[in-house]
């Protein structure tokens, strides 16, 4: 009885490891995975030599310095980032710019297979590129363009007030107007509470984190769309107000 | 002789009425265009309110933000296709 429990248990097992590798589909590229002879499972190593090897390597390290130069070339231009996040991004992407094009020297230079698979390796576990640095990068432009659109619409509200309050409309329908810019007001607070803390919660994570930090940039996620959705409700009012005043 | 020349001055006067009447029109036509042009760019963003001068303002703000929302959209689904990657053995 006992035997065959542990027999179960231990088919069990095995059936569960052998779900989960097939689950795990690991690519070397920026998008969603999807079944191809190019993404295939990690499943037995190539049968590649020491060049094709390095060859590989380096072109795990160009793809990612391409997408790293791109977001460097977004930060600098981006009108959302405040001042500090800008330069933290900066810093960072450098950083990692400058750490993978030393890694790849190192794996160009590598004497054997062994350590330059290794090393090969590193520019995944040491960077987390296209799941951490890449998605950060962009969550925290979103987050503090959400902070500015917060300001803008500060700006907006007395103008609508004032707008109100000088309407020839009827006193029903400026009632209405003032009743949208009330929700308004208050759909930018929500925006306001909902994106507060997030840029600070994400633009510190590192590689080492990972994966347990990947539920931070979750977190974010859906605060940033919560926030989103409180904007476009706001948005809304504008020209819903625009619309009554204009009768 | 005399009448000559008065016919001719007539017609001169007559010449110069129609262009400075023609020069008139074409203005007129103008600034109805230009008008029209505004109007159209204003009526694709917002319905304006009234003739107040914070109209403007107004319009200019919302064109603003809807800018940046734009470009909050394009960064969520940015940092949303990051989070649905994986990043496996670059050597394979």
């Amino acid at each position: 009885m006992n035997t065959r429990l542990l027999a179960r248990g231990v088919a069990a097992l095995t059936l569960s490891a052998g779900l989960g590798l097939a689950g795990s589909v690991a690519v070397d590229a920026d998008t969603t995975p999807t079944p191809s002879p190019s993404t295939a499972p990690i499943t037995a190593p190539h049968p590649i030599t020491l060049a094709a090897l390095k060859a590989r390597c380096n072109a795990a390290v160009q793809r990612r310095l391409g997408t790293l130069g791109a977001d460097d070339t977004f930060v600098k231009d981006s009108a959302a980032l405040s001042g500090a996040d800008r330069s933290t991004l900066e810093g960072q992407i450098t950083a990692d710019e400058q750490g993978l094009t030393a890694l790849d020297h190192t794996i160009q230079g590598d004497a054997t297979w062994a350590q330059a698979h290794a090393d090969c390796l590193l520019i995944v576990t040491d960077y987390r590129v296209y799941v951490l640095e890449n998605p950060k990068i962009h969550e925290v432009v979103a987050a503090d363009g959400i902070t500015k659109v917060d300001g803008t619409f500060e700006t907006l509200i007395p103008e609508l007030q004032a707008l109100i309050n000088n309407s020839s409309v009827s006193a029903t329908v400026k009632a209405e107007a003032q009743a949208d810019l009330n929700d308004l007001t208050s759909k930018v607070n929500a925006s306001h509470t909902s994106i507060s803390g997030v840029t600070a919660s994400v633009i510190n994570l590192e590689p080492a984190g990972w994966p347990g930090n990947q539920v931070d940039l979750k977190s974010a996620a859906q605060n940033i769309k919560t926030a989103r959705n409180d904007l476009a409700g706001a948005r809304t009012d504008v020209n819903d107000i625009l619309q009554l005043l204009g009768e | 002789m005399t009448h000559l020349t008065a016919l001719r001055n007539s017609v001169l006067c007559g010449v110069a009425i129609v262009a400075v009447a023609g020069c008139g029109a074409t203005r007129l036509a103008g600034s109805t265009n230009t008008g029209g042009t505004s109007a159209a760019v204003s009526s694709g963003t917002l319905p304006t309110a009234s003739a107040t001068p914070d109209d403007s303002a107004v319009n200019q703000q919302v064109q603003s933000i809807d800018n940046q929302l734009g470009t909050i959209d394009g960064q969520i689904n940015a940092a949303n296709a990051g989070l649905s990657t994986s990043e496996g053995d670059p050597s394979q």
